[in-house]
């Protein structure tokens, strides 16, 4: 569907000429088919990230457009599609960074829990659920690490790129993550067992 | 907290995301998971995500792609028009400045100068006091400060029109 007819065009020529080189270098039936592919993987990463659907649905517009007008975003067609995605999740890993950061002059992990607890059905809802409870137990950051590697299946190289972490401390960070998820998790199925 | 690695952890990894965990793994694997706290976690954490994941995903109701498109057309013509903005306005202040200095140069000169346009003033309002008559002989006796008060009017004309030029091609 064309979009120029409700668009202003000021400058006509400079502007088509620099837009190819950002949105319009990928076709609109070719974004259509990316983001049908990506959008509900990347939601389900935000909004498991952030525990705020309302937000999750917020910044995933803010990367897709973030990302089509991004000058050095790699091409779906030369680059590939995982180069594609892992940059998409890089601006949303960013966003929700500076989201974090904005309300209070302090490093996420530092931010309380409950701060991400937020009021939103989707978290009522999560809390029902088997891991919703221990992933609003869980850092920000661990939940990221621990979305990207198990949901996702990235490896600790992309998980680094997708974070901007070091390659080589994802693999501590991970383990230490998940060793504290599962023993949330097996405290919650033994409340009185004393699991390690 | 002790980093502990373990060799089969890519392997259950894999079976984990590909759903083939626990029916498709070698009993020998699921015996070492049951004992391996490492892999044990792994099994845990990894297929919660993976059930998690697959309700996240079918509630996801994302908007449509036309219009984030259109959201993305439209600041990226945005970002040109201010990009090509920015010169132009570079352009207009060099224009002012261009414009004001060889004026503050020329009143600069004449101050250095003994100011003798500003006599000239003097002279005038004097004769304007005394005889109303007179001002046409004061005023020829001064022709040369009248030319440099004509030069004066005109680069304060200049000045005034280069800065309502500059505002206005602002505004628009």
């Amino acid at each position: 569907m064309p979009w120029d007819f409700a668009l202003p065009n000021p400058l006509a020529g400079e502007a088509d000429a620099t837009a190819q080189h950002t949105a319009a270098q990928m076709d609109n039936s070719v974004f259509a088919a990316f983001y049908e592919r990506s959008a509900r993987p990347l939601w389900a990463y935000l909004v498991r990230a952030s525990c705020d659907a309302a937000l999750a649905d917020d910044l995933m517009q803010e990367s897709y457009v973030r990302f089509l007008c991004a000058e050095r975003a790699p091409s779906l067609v030369e680059d590939g599609e995982v180069a594609a995605r892992l940059y998409l999740f890089r601006i949303a890993t960013n966003l929700l960074h500076d989201h974090w950061r904005r309300p209070r002059a302090a490093s996420i992990d530092e931010l309380p829990e409950e701060f991400f607890t937020a009021d939103s059905t989707t978290a009522q809802t999560e809390a029902q659920a088997e891991l919703g409870p221990a992933l609003l137990r869980m850092k920000p950051r661990e939940r990221q690490l621990l979305w990207l590697a198990h949901a996702e299946g990235y490896s600790h190289r992309e998980i680094a790129q997708v974070t901007g972490l070091a390659a080589t401390s994802i693999r501590l960070l991970l383990f230490r993550a998940r060793r504290r998820l599962a023993r949330i998790l097996r405290e919650q199925h033994q409340p009185a067992g004393g699991s390690r | 907290m002790t980093f502990v690695s373990c060799n089969c952890e890519k392997e259950i990894r894999e079976l984990v995301e590909s759903g083939q965990w626990p029916l498709a793994a070698p009993p020998e694997l699921k015996s070492h998971a049951a004992q391996c706290r490492t892999c044990a976690d792994l099994v845990l954490v990894a297929t919660a995500f993976q059930r998690v994941r697959a309700t996240t995903i079918a509630a996801a109701k994302p908007a449509s792609a036309g219009a984030i498109w259109w959201r993305a057309q439209l600041r990226s013509r945005q970002q040109v028009f201010e990009r090509i903005q920015r010169p132009l306005l570079g352009a207009q202040v060099f224009a002012l400045v261009a414009l004001l200095l060889p004026i503050i140069g020329f009143i600069a000169f004449e101050a250095r100068h003994g100011l003798a346009w500003l006599t000239w003033f003097g002279k005038a309002s004097q004769s304007a006091q005394l005889h109303a008559g007179d001002l046409s002989s004061s005023a020829s006796t001064g022709s040369a400060s009248g030319l440099i008060f004509v030069v004066v009017a005109a680069a304060a004309f200049a000045l005034v029109a280069g800065v309502a030029l500059y505002f206005d091609t602002e505004r628009k």
